[in-house]
């Protein structure tokens, strides 16, 4: 599938996965995290189903009640009670904080889910190619042998089973065999990358002194102009936020959660760009 | 190698004074993350990209990052015990400091590939990225000694988890003396995990796998990677 | 005109005293497919990175390599990358980018080629290749023969003038061996590009060499045509002579003064229609050894498998290995052979059905496809010796047959591929357990080794075990097994002797049947060749 969203130049794709977490992380207010959790839900949602997203669900659910219970816990200030443990007071404002750190830390994880499902290697590489060549390789080499060197594990671990099955009492033991699991990968994979290593001298790796790429993306107008749009947007929530926009003000005392006409509008430019890579997709199939 | 030692520790101390600097709830205390890693990352980086690696040293520093990745899938069910940071030890002790550096900052970033990129994968870059850099800046000769190999990876389980509480406690509300004791009293356990580990690791295996990646520094025919 | 030529060239490695090539010469033309030849160790490996230069080892070379009229130093960087390309043995290894038309790219990519030019020459090279379809892919979903083509196009995208190969099938099965020997011939024929290549596969490669080459004591002990080498072989000893492929070592057994043996099975089945007459009518006593039934090690028991719930692996399967039994299981790539190794031994659970030992402490030896997973030691002597279980004649006997001496100090990682089978081998009979599951054992062995891995499994079943073996190697099969089942649509399709079932297959099959078929022979004659069966 390379149409929508992702049939757009890397480099508008990458200015708007680092521009949403620029935003992600500024916006500190109930309304924007929970637009914003709606939209970046439903951006997982269009690419897989948001079947990525799910299997963090344990993650997500040990985090978010780590930090509402870490705030509670340390938080006495605010005015709003909640409840009252012996002396320990649960304010409605920690809590409140609580909630919008694990949302805003659900919105990072969400935000990255979607990124390594839209911008392929190819197109990263494409975009650091050029200034950083040698990072660029290395990554790409690096996120390579992931996947290779978990299937050996595996492989590994199936020899190692068979060879004494069920005889490992011991959790000294048992970590010795993972250990060894560890090295025979390791001996494994260096020997391999040796022949990797020579597979690309032979290819000439290192006799011009500036590679060349092969893919090519074309900047279009599209590009050019969705460029623009999202820099406008940007802008806007920027400005915004300098002037105290789409952040709540708890203390001394909490604000009215209540938006005021330039907070909606802010709010507007938000919405408008974290969604960007849905309409874009919608518009695509139309 | 002394120009980029200074360079190093001039970063360490921008990164404190911004740390200070900055009254991090008023501005977003996550963001704070990303500058850190930025002003962290960039001056290697461009260090790293300034030199001409050849097709070997390219492919066994992604290897080995890699492989400190994976080296947690093993470990995956038990909290705080993983021998990535056994591994970037070992591997910063024979390839040197910058090597280290490259392979935990880039171990962190691709292992949070598979387990969930968050706003703590530059504060992981960070610690992982200074165990290998410290572990390679130290080799000689401290680290030979079997004992002070201990100590230190004894150290760096407790300091690995303060570092990665500091994020935690930045972007909690109220930053007073009890929230950060309560906050460095509750991963104590985890931490004193991470570092009784890391000396079992290097105990019973330090040996072994030093002579390992010795034998395939010669084979790979490198002297020093970087 | 020349395309190579050495000229008294020598090679001793970097702190090593004996020299491993002495005085080797010999000059190449252009479009010549020239196979290379030595036992191991004789330093074909050595001989084709010196003339890859950038692969060159450290070590004292004597002598000049020309390339063309010139001196191989004198070529620049640039051209050398691209006119002399290599492929290796190992497919995964070779491979940089996890992306197929990015792995085509890099070389162009490296030599600074423009965008223009890449996407022309892989264009042009993968529909050459035919292989196409599948630039969009994943290397990662690729078969290892597939993979190998890969390696083949990129290097091809090049536009090399000189393509070297290191035992390129060495890891591959022998379909995808054959299809990529296939391409190789293509090449040569249409391009007239000169090919080096060293192999353990002759039987395919010697119909399409033109020339060959084989090394010998640091020199090149032979040099002309292939129907001459075969002479050469089998005159020279019997480390040489188990290198002559199957159809002439037939021939050459039958009549050992035979000027000029067939060597593709067309040629045989001619030659052995003039031969049927002269064979004697021999006295008929067919030994048919009855296997003595017992009870079966393992039994499985309408299994269902599958990886992906709506394309299933197995489909209410049924499999038993007995005592004194050696079962070949056939079956093409993902028919689900390394499966049902994986499911016997219990390491995958199926989804229906069961899978039962006759007794509770069964002792099962696992070699998987990739034997690296399999050593847990340092060192080869560690490994072996690690296996022993109180038999040290036995593991003497092993050492001796298999020459493994002189790899003991190695990593097991270091070995060649079909090295790396054999010390698995090793070590597994060392462990002795009741029940071996092998995966495509001889992958990369040399005949030389093949035929004492066979003697070997005969005579482990022999003491009342049992093998299963999941091959492709049908010559081998054909020896070693006493049953052979075929895997094919997730259903166990066939399941008889080696006889019946190479008997009634006719492309699926041994060399010998494909002589023999059709032919009117009695069965005293076909016993009479069989006898003379040959690896």
């Amino acid at each position: 599938m390379s149409s929508g969203f992702r049939a757009l130049h890397p480099f508008v794709i990458f200015i708007y996965y680092s521009g949403a977490i620029l935003l992600l992380l500024f916006m500190f207010h109930p309304a924007f995290i929970v637009v914003a959790m709606i939209v970046m839900c439903a951006v997982n949602v269009l690419y897989d189903g948001g079947r990525q997203l799910w299997r963090w669900k344990k993650m997500i659910l040990i985090t978010s009640l780590l930090f509402v219970g870490i705030n509670i816990f340390t938080s006495q200030r605010g005015s709003h009670l909640l409840w009252q443990v012996g002396d320990h007071r649960i304010t409605l404002e920690a809590t409140l904080y609580g909630m919008m750190m694990a949302g805003t830390i659900f919105l990072v994880l969400a935000l990255f889910v979607s990124y390594q499902q839209v911008l392929t290697m190819d197109q990263f590489f494409y975009l650091f190619a050029r200034i950083t060549p040698q990072w660029a390789l290395l990554s790409a080499l690096a996120i390579r042998f992931v996947p290779l060197m978990k299937l050996r594990l595996e492989e590994i671990q199936k020899v190692q089973h068979l060879q004494h099955r069920g005889s490992l009492k011991s959790w000294k033991l048992k970590i010795k065999e993972k250990m060894k699991r560890l090295e025979v990968l390791m001996t494994w994979s260096l020997e391999g990358g040796l022949q990797t290593a020579e597979s690309m001298k032979a290819r000439g790796y290192g006799t011009v002194k500036r590679r060349t790429a092969y893919t090519l993306y074309r900047w279009r107008i599209s590009d050019f102009l969705y460029f623009v749009f999202l820099s406008v947007l940007f802008t806007l929530c920027i400005w915004g936020w300098i002037h105290g926009l789409g952040r709540l003000e708890i203390y001394p005392v909490m604000e009215n959660g209540a938006l005021s006409m330039y907070e909606w509008i802010v709010l507007g430019g938000y919405l408008t760009y974290l969604s960007f890579p849905i309409y874009v997709e919608i518009g695509a199939d139309a | 190698m002394k120009y980029s030692n200074a360079l190093l520790g001039l970063i360490l101390l921008i990164l404190i004074s911004v740390l200070v600097w900055m009254d991090p709830i008023d501005q977003s205390p996550l963001f704070i993350s990303l500058l850190f890693v930025g002003l962290m990352v960039i001056p290697l980086l461009l260090r790293f990209e300034r030199k001409q690696l050849g097709s070997k040293e390219l492919v066994l520093l992604a290897l080995l990052t890699a492989f400190a990745a994976v080296s947690r899938v093993p470990f995956a069910g038990i909290p705080s015990v993983q021998p990535t940071t056994f591994v970037i030890i070992v591997a910063a002790f024979i390839f040197g400091a910058e090597s280290g550096f490259i392979i935990g900052a880039g171990a962190a970033l691709v292992s949070n590939i598979f387990l969930g990129q968050g706003p703590w994968t530059p504060w992981q870059m960070v610690s992982w990225g200074l165990v290998g850099l410290s572990a390679g800046l130290l080799r000689q000769p401290l680290l030979k000694w079997k004992w002070i190999r201990l100590l230190f990876g004894f150290i760096w389980g407790f300091l690995f988890g303060w570092i990665m509480n500091a994020w935690v406690f930045l972007s909690m509300e109220e930053q007073t003396l009890t929230s950060f004791l309560a906050v460095y009293a509750a991963s104590f356990y985890f931490d004193l995990a991470h570092a009784l580990s890391n000396v079992f690791f290097l105990a019973l295996f330090a040996k072994t796998w030093i002579r390992i990646l010795e034998r395939f520094k010669q084979k790979y025919g490198i002297s020093n990677v970087a | 005109m020349t395309t190579l030529a050495c000229k008294h060239v020598g090679f001793t490695y970097a702190g090593e005293e004996a020299a491993v090539l002495k005085d080797v010469s010999f000059s190449i033309n252009e479009g010549e497919f020239v196979l290379l030849c030595g036992a191991s160790g004789m330093g074909k490996t050595t001989l084709l990175r010196l003339i890859k230069r950038e692969l060159c080892p450290a070590g004292q070379l004597a002598g000049t390599i020309f390339y063309g009229d010139k001196p191989l130093i004198d070529l620049p960087a640039a051209q050398a990358a691209a006119e002399i390309g290599m492929v290796f043995q190992h497919p995964d290894h070779q491979i940089v980018m996890d992306g197929c038309l990015q792995e085509l790219a890099f070389g162009m990519e490296n030599l600074g080629f423009s965008n223009h030019v890449m996407k022309r020459r892989i264009a042009e090279t993968t529909a050459f290749l035919g292989i196409e379809s599948w630039l969009s892919q994943d290397v990662q979903t690729l078969s290892g023969g597939q993979k190998q083509l890969l390696n083949l196009a990129a290097v091809l995208a090049l536009r090399p003038k000189l393509l070297l190969l290191d035992e390129p099938t060495g890891m591959l099965d022998p379909i995808h061996a054959r299809q990529f020997l296939d391409a190789l011939k293509r090449i040569n024929q249409d391009t007239e590009m000169t090919m080096i290549i060293t192999e353990h596969r002759l039987e395919d490669v010697y119909p399409i060499a033109s020339r060959v080459l084989i090394l010998d004591q640091g020199s090149i002990g032979f040099d002309g045509s292939p129907i001459d080498s075969i002479q050469w072989m089998n005159a020279a000893g019997t480390t040489h002579r188990d290198w002559v492929p199957t159809v002439p070592a037939y021939a050459l057994q039958l009549d050992p003064q035979l000027k000029s043996p067939p060597l593709t099975v067309n040629q045989g089945r001619r030659w052995l229609r003039k031969q049927i007459n002269q064979l004697k009518e021999a006295p008929i006593e067919l030994a048919t050894a009855k296997a003595q039934v017992s009870k079966p090690f393992i039994s499985i028991k309408r299994v269902h498998f599958g990886y992906h719930p709506e394309k299933g692996v197995f489909h209410h399967l049924h499999f038993q290995v007995s005592q004194f039994e050696c079962v070949a299981i056939f079956g093409g790539n993902g028919s689900g052979k390394s499966t049902l190794l994986q499911i016997m031994a219990k390491l995958l659970k199926p989804k229906r059905g069961y899978v039962r030992y006759d007794k509770k402490r069964l002792q099962i030896g696992y070699i998987p496809q990739n034997p690296e997973a399999f050593f847990m030691h340092e060192t080869v002597r560690d490994q072996i010796q690690a296996a022993v279980r109180s038999d040290e004649a036995l593991l003497n006997d092993l050492v001796a047959d298999f020459d493994l001496k002189q790899l003991y100090d190695r990593h097991p990682h270091d070995l060649s591929g079909g090295e790396m089978q054999k010390v698995a081998l090793v070590t597994v009979l060392l462990q002795q357990p009741d029940v071996l599951l092998l995966d495509e054992p001889t992958k990369g062995v040399d005949p030389h080794t093949k035929k004492k891995m066979a003697k070997w499994m005969q005579y482990f079943i022999q003491k009342g075990r049992a093998i299963v073996c999941a091959t492709h190697d049908i010559e081998f099969a054909a020896i070693v097994s006493t049953r052979c089942v075929l895997l094919f649509d997730r259903e166990l399709v066939v399941s008889e002797s080696p006889d019946v079932f190479f008997a009634d297959n006719h492309y699926y099959t041994t060399v010998f049947a494909r002589l023999t078929q059709g032919h009117d022979l009695n069965s005293a004659q076909l016993l009479k060749l069989k006898e003379m069966n040959h690896l």
